[in-house]
């Protein structure tokens, strides 16, 4: 296979610094511009510029510009959530393969707009997940042994021991808006939307089915960061299927000291047989030692909760040292990516295509519906 | 743990350690509990959540103002429980199974403004909670 063109939209202080590292590190494709809409502001386009500067390529002002550039592709696609589904579809119709940051949209409908532009153009697409991830995998291979029976329920934590919690001391009870239309801020963001999307995302792979209907809870649990910018850290849905198959997922941000590695990264199954736990972190050694613990440094200004690769390093935040797990969690977006370009390689279908990937964009929009009804709610 | 007498003398126990030490504060105020129930075939699942509702109304101060049930009664069910200062539990119990490995006892997440606190099960201990509870 000839080397693919990449074409970055989006850079520094988004997800896209683990998508071009991916791909600059995968001998099948090169980064060939960053790029962006041209009315974005000056904060973003300067760390979009700083990408560019990175990998050495030009940075190119709108996205029809860069897409004309016949030297691209595949789009990895990092815009800000509040217009990425407009940038999404614009790279569809342009005939671009999509690799693509999660979730799709800001909620299910723009979801299904991506989607509806992706079948249109016939492109493969695939939006990150972890269904690549060791511990996933095996899941699934147990579901699909059958050792455990019909199955019966699967639940899945993915909870992010990031930032510098325990900040928020008042009640965690927080009055949620049924249709968010914010999502972008320095100091916080929706927790439940941008990590929920990870263990929804399992849940429906695993059943492989989608649900109809959840009971949801969001809370301002654990920063008061959050609970300024009215965002939530935290969130869990349960989910009903067509057969009686429920589906439990929490998904949140819940500080640095709250986990002795990056933070609950879990599925359990439960089958008529019996359960089976697949967890990030095992098997493992666990260290103890005279050597001083790490510590949380002062948080980096422009990324207090510990979002961004970029920032973590200029910080200065150490790795934790207690858990030393067999299966190594830096794989997991190489590995991700490289799924993606074996896929392209042999002329498969992406496992989390952006036909699958609407499933959980349509129960992330139910979760704010039943978080602020208090109510079940149909998908 | 094959008789019903000494899963509840453990999940006593099991449960006095844990409200010790979310009153002890070691963990903030309490915010969220998960509780993964696996049952042997003496414990109905109604038992199991309603003991985990009961630890849970300890961990929180009070009883909840929402509750959720979803799948079936005699196999595997979940509740989804809110209360009224805005915690919120998961707390599920399905079968253990003689393919799980895991044991027959709880899994519990418990996650606190400035803290947490893991329960991942065991298989063994059981004795040993006995002892204590004898002593």
């Amino acid at each position: 296979m000839k080397s693919l063109g990449v074409l970055c939209i989006g850079g520094m202080q988004t997800h896209q610094e683990n998508h071009a590292a991916g791909f600059n590190a995968d001998k099948r494709s090169h980064i060939v511009a960053i790029a962006d809409e041209s009315d974005i502001d000056e904060r973003r386009r300067a760390l979009n510029i700083r990408m560019a500067e990175q990998y050495g390529v030009p940075y190119i002002e709108g996205i029809e510009v860069a897409l004309a550039n016949p030297a691209v592709d595949i789009v990895s696609m990092c815009a800000d959530v509040e217009r990425r589904h407009r940038v999404a579809a614009a790279c569809a119709k342009a005939g671009k393969i999509l690799y693509l940051d999660k979730p799709l949209a800001s909620n299910g409908v723009l979801a299904a707009t991506v989607v509806d532009a992706i079948a249109e153009s016939g492109v493969v697409s695939q939006m990150y997940s972890f269904v690549h991830t060791p511990w996933a995998k095996a899941a699934k291979a147990c579901v699909e042994s059958g050792r455990l029976g019909k199955l019966l329920a699967v639940h899945t934590d993915i909870l992010f021991a990031k930032g510098p919690g325990g900040t928020e001391g008042s009640t965690g009870l927080r009055k949620e808006t049924s249709e968010p239309s914010e999502f972008t801020f320095v100091e916080s963001k929706r927790e439940f939307f941008d990590l929920g999307v990870y263990p929804i995302g399992l849940c429906l792979w695993l059943v492989d089915s989608e649900p109809t209907a959840v009971t949801a809870v969001t809370g301002n649990y654990f920063f008061e960061q959050h609970k300024r910018n009215d965002t939530e850290d935290f969130g869990s849905v349960a989910m009903t299927f067509e057969g009686g198959t429920v589906a439990t997922a929490t998904g949140g941000r819940i500080g640095w000291n709250s986990h002795p590695a990056g933070g609950p990264h879990r599925i359990t199954l439960v089958g008529e047989n019996g359960t089976e736990r697949f967890d990030a972190w095992e098997p493992r050694l666990e260290i103890y030692a005279t050597a001083d613990a790490p510590k949380l440094p002062p948080p980096h200004p422009e990324d207090p909760m510990g979002m961004w690769r970029s920032t973590q390093q200029a910080a200065g935040i150490p790795k934790k040292t207690t858990y030393a797990p067999v299966a190594d969690e830096t794989r997991w977006y190489p590995d991700d990516i490289e799924a993606f370009l074996d896929c392209l390689e042999q002329g498969s279908a992406p496992i989390m295509s952006a036909h699958r990937a609407l499933g959980p964009s349509k129960v992330i929009s139910a979760v704010y519906r039943s978080a602020a009804s208090g109510k079940s709610e149909p998908i | 743990m094959p008789n019903p007498s000494s899963r509840a003398t453990y999940l006593d126990r099991l449960s006095q350690t844990i409200v010790t030490a979310v009153s002890n504060q070691r963990i903030g105020i309490p915010r969220f509990v998960r509780f993964l129930d696996r049952l042997d075939s003496e414990t109905t699942v109604d038992d199991s959540l309603n003991s985990a509702l009961e630890l849970c109304n300890q961990i929180f101060g009070g009883e909840p103002v929402r509750q959720q049930r979803g799948g079936d009664p005699d196999t595997h069910e979940t509740l989804h429980v809110a209360w009224q200062d805005g915690a919120s539990a998961l707390i599920s119990a399905g079968p253990s199974g003689t393919n799980s490995g895991i044991g027959s006892a709880p899994e519990i997440m418990i996650l606190g403004s400035s803290g947490s606190i893991f329960f991942d099960g065991t298989t063994s201990g059981s004795p040993t909670v006995e002892q204590v509870v004898q002593r």
